[in-house]
């Protein structure tokens, strides 16, 4: 399952000043900047592995390395093309960056990449957790009708325990992906599918949606 | 070194500003760091109100300092806190509204479009207009320091501006005349500002209270890369409010003690003067005075709400006004100031933990606080923000100068000067779109990294269907009345088919300005749709345009980088009437005196197209002027000997 981008990428010159490059989107050396000609997946894009396991330090450093060829305020007297194309490259570098940052949204996008099920494909989710969900909304709308800020924090301490529990799920199903991802895919999924429900349950537990604790986001 | 390095930048340099609520400034950076313009007028002076005074028939009487000190003889007509007004509309701006002193109006009744604006006289100004007016003057003084023309700016705003807002402060910049070439984060500007020498790794709290505005911002620096990591904060929180606390105060304790109700707006402005110098002298003192002075008309017990004129506090000449006058008079302590504060402060302090579990951070893991924006002077402030981040913040430079030198070394690494700096900066509101039922889908969440992109795809449901509209909306909220309309996208374009069948992809992408960018494709046919947007709260390319022309129609004439222009325009008009001359005329010359005059044409047109001599273009102008006189004296005589023979 190990595909990185080394070999092929070693061999590629730049079309302008013809220096080696040392990723998809930018020259080093005279910092002209690509449309990715091919597919390439985020792990190639950051010269990674692909796997669940990720060197987070490493991950960051190529982050910037890339940030710092791709932004457009590095065109800001650019050509019209090069404003854009580095406008597009930074939006595109930002969701790797953003995908492969976050276990979820990491081990959706791996699962994704090994073949699926994709969310679209599977809508399953673990047996138990509809009764589970429906059971934790009831103390919410008791908690909400006595006002008891008590039972609010044991409810949020409740949720995110079983949130970060399934998190904890999510990686040690990851850790057992091996090429395709069959069986372990599907349970995969169906964690995946269940995250979005604790963050609902958060999110009524907040009440006041203005506050932007609820809003779920990438770490 | 890279090839872009020899690619000269332009000459002509970039100015970054920091549009505020109270006061606006401008600066630059070159290889020694950034530096603040100063007023001409005043070496010392870097602050420039944001105030604009006008007539009552509407043309500017003053702006800056001056403006500010009509404020209590022309509550009505003097402009101050527009910032607050720029991007919204009238359903924003209930509250706001009753704290001004000046009435606000709307300035479109088109459907679907809710923007105000300013009426003075019989004229109407956006915000958008007004803030033009600060800008022209900012511009003013960096064309004077840098003696050549300014056309190119970074303007900051409030982290937690929205699309309307940002494009509002953009359109103000176009209206002035500057190409707004960025717009910038006012708390990411500052901690550019500080982080300048420092080649560590750090993690950075910027707490930016301005006058109208509260910012808390959680950056990473690390290989001179600013990534903003969290945003957080509310764009109607400001110093503003704590004078509004202790204006109410006053107006209830007058009300009790003198039984009048104040509605005099130049009251209201008196008391807001006064409300600013007891919170600025509680920031060094344990107590402050108060005293007002009341007209005699007021204070007539049982005449409710009066409207008179009135003498400002101070001038206290006249002996009547010293009999007449009733005195409100109190002392007011530091411990009660903050217990009055203490609400607003709450929030900038729960918006700080906010953006800490945002960025999944504790207090431990910040490594500096930094201080920005007038507010932060209150020592109260500076205690609860010491308190939730466990630090003593970092208050090197002056807090109401951060943001300005940060967007001048922001300008300057656009320019090409500074290379080593880079900013990554979030958007701070989630973006979506209306669906069914009036509920919003989320494409974007608020502290995504900008620039960013996300797709949709959409159909048709009627057959032969060409467009589809769309609400675009920023917010956190569930509903889409909830949230903030941006405005609806028409998609235009469509190759009509059965309905169902067109595979439109909305593209939205947020760039690095936090601005929103919206293409469309039919992915079927391959062909674009074009996206006609109609703004809820912003104005049309065309009618920026028109603003523009407009202001510069009315800008007084003392700007010397228009000179040029100017001197280019005449020297244009002056061409073609001659060669309108010439093609009439031009029989009754010389062969070779009508070749001459021909090639100075040419040769005029081409040298007002390179130079940017205002001088020698006029120079050569009136040399051009005296050699086609003969030429006009013929023409002149042709046109009598035409009109006689026709009488």
């Amino acid at each position: 399952m190990r595909m990185s981008p080394a070999p092929e990428n070693s061999a590629r010159r730049c079309p302008q000043c013809d220096a080696q490059l040392n990723n998809w989107i930018a020259c080093d050396s005279c910092e002209s900047l690509f449309d990715v000609d091919r597919p390439v997946t985020h792990f190639e894009l950051f010269d990674l592995p692909q796997g669940f396991g990720i060197d987070h330090e490493l991950l960051s450093r190529a982050y910037r390395k890339l940030a710092r060829r791709v932004h457009p305020d590095r065109f800001a007297d650019g050509s019209e093309r090069d404003r854009e194309l580095a406008t597009r490259l930074s939006a595109r570098l930002n969701e790797a960056f953003q995908t492969l940052r976050d276990p979820v949204r990491r081990a959706d996008y791996l699962l994704t990449q090994l073949g699926g099920p994709t969310a679209a494909e599977c809508r399953e989710v673990p047996g138990s957790l509809l009764a589970e969900v429906m059971e934790i909304r009831e103390k919410i709308e008791e908690a909400k009708s006595k006002g008891d800020s008590s039972s609010f924090e044991a409810l949020h301490e409740a949720i995110t325990a079983r949130r970060d529990s399934t998190i904890h799920g999510i990686e040690a199903l990851c850790a057992k992906l091996d090429g395709a991802p069959g069986e372990t895919g599907r349970e995969l999924r169906k964690l995946l599918n269940s995250m979005k429900y604790f963050d609902n349950l958060l999110s009524d537990l907040a009440g006041d949606p203005l506050s932007k604790s609820t809003v779920s986001v990438a770490p | 070194m890279s090839r872009r390095s020899f690619v000269t930048t332009t000459n002509d340099p970039i100015i970054g500003i920091d549009l505020g609520t109270t006061n606006s400034l401008v600066a630059y950076a070159d290889e020694a760091g950034p530096h603040l313009i100063p007023n001409p007028d005043d070496s010392n002076d870097f602050l420039l109100p944001s105030v604009v005074a006008f007539h009552e028939a509407g043309n500017v009487l003053a702006i800056g300092r001056e403006a500010r000190s009509h404020a209590v003889e022309r509550p009505l007509t003097t402009i101050h806190s527009v910032k607050r007004l720029i991007g919204r509309g009238a359903a924003d701006l209930t509250q706001e509204a009753r704290r001004l002193t000046y009435p606000l109006k709307s300035h479109s009744s088109e459907a679907g479009r809710d923007i105000i604006a300013v009426k003075i006289g019989d004229r109407r100004f956006t915000p958008q207009e007004i803030s033009a007016m600060i800008l022209v003057e900012l511009r003013r003084w960096a064309e004077l320091h840098f003696q050549r023309d300014v056309t190119r700016a970074v303007i900051t705003v409030p982290a937690q501006f929205d699309d309307a807002q940002r494009q509002a402060t953009r359109d103000a910049g176009a209206i002035a005349g500057l190409d707004v070439i960025r717009i910038i984060n006012e708390p990411t500007a500052a901690a550019l500002a500080y982080g300048l020498n420092r080649a560590e790794q750090a993690t950075i709290a910027v707490y930016d209270f301005g006058g109208g505005t509260f910012d808390i911002s959680i950056l990473r620096l690390e290989d001179g890369v600013f990534e903003v990591l969290a945003t957080n904060g509310d764009t109607h929180l400001g110093g503003d409010d704590l004078d509004h606390g202790l204006i109410g105060l006053f107006t209830r304790e007058i009300a009790d003690s003198l039984g009048v109700q104040i509605a005099s707006p130049a009251i209201r402005q008196q008391l807001r003067t006064l409300a600013e110098n007891v919170k600025m002298q509680l920031s060094d003192e344990d107590v402050a005075n108060v005293e007002i002075a009341l007209p005699p008309s007021l204070t007539r017990r049982g005449t409710g709400e009066v409207y008179p004129p009135v003498s400002p506090l101070g001038k206290g000449g006249g002996s009547e006004a010293v009999t007449c006058h009733e005195i409100y008079r109190r002392k007011i302590t530091r411990g009660e100031f903050e217990d009055m504060a203490r609400p607003w402060v709450d929030r900038t302090i729960e918006a700080c933990g906010r953006a800490m579990k945002t960025a999944q951070l504790n207090p431990a893991d910040i490594d500096q606080v930094v201080l920005v924006g007038g507010s932060t002077r209150i020592p109260y402030v500076r205690q609860r923000v010491s308190e939730v981040f466990q630090r003593r913040p970092y208050t090197a430079l002056v807090p109401e100068h951060v943001v300005a030198l940060g967007a001048g070394v922001q300008a300057s690494i656009l320019a090409g000067v500074k290379r080593d700096v880079l900013l990554l900066d979030v958007t701070p509101l989630s973006l979506g779109i209306e669906t069914m039922g009036g509920a919003v889908g989320k494409l974007i969440l608020a502290n995504t990294k900008v620039p960013c992109r996300a797709s949709e795809m959409f159909t048709t449901f009627k057959d032969g269907q060409t467009s589809i509209k769309i609400n675009v909306l920023q917010g956190e909220r569930e509903l889409a009345a909830d949230c903030r309309s941006l405005g609806v996208f028409e998609l235009r374009g469509i190759p009509p088919m059965p309905a169902g069948i067109p595979k439109l992809e909305v593209t939205f992408l947020i760039d690095q300005n936090g601005i929103l960018n919206v293409s469309a494709k039919e992915l079927r046919s391959g062909m674009e749709a074009s996206v006609q947007i109609v703004p809820t709260h912003g104005l049309t390319r065309e009618e920026v345009c028109k603003m523009q022309a407009e202001a510069l129609a009315h800008a007084r004439e003392d700007m010397s980088a228009h000179h040029l222009i100017d001197v280019r325009t005449t020297l244009e008009f002056d061409l073609n009437k001659a060669e309108r001359m010439i093609h009439q005329f031009g029989r009754l010359l010389e062969p070779r005196e009508l070749r001459r005059l021909l090639q100075q044409v040419n040769e005029l047109r081409d040298l007002a197209k390179i130079s940017n001599n205002a001088e020698e273009l006029n120079r050569r102008r009136e040399e051009f002027d005296r050699a086609v006189l003969p030429l006009a004296e013929m023409a002149m005589s042709e046109t009598l000997k035409e009109e006689a023979t026709k009488m």
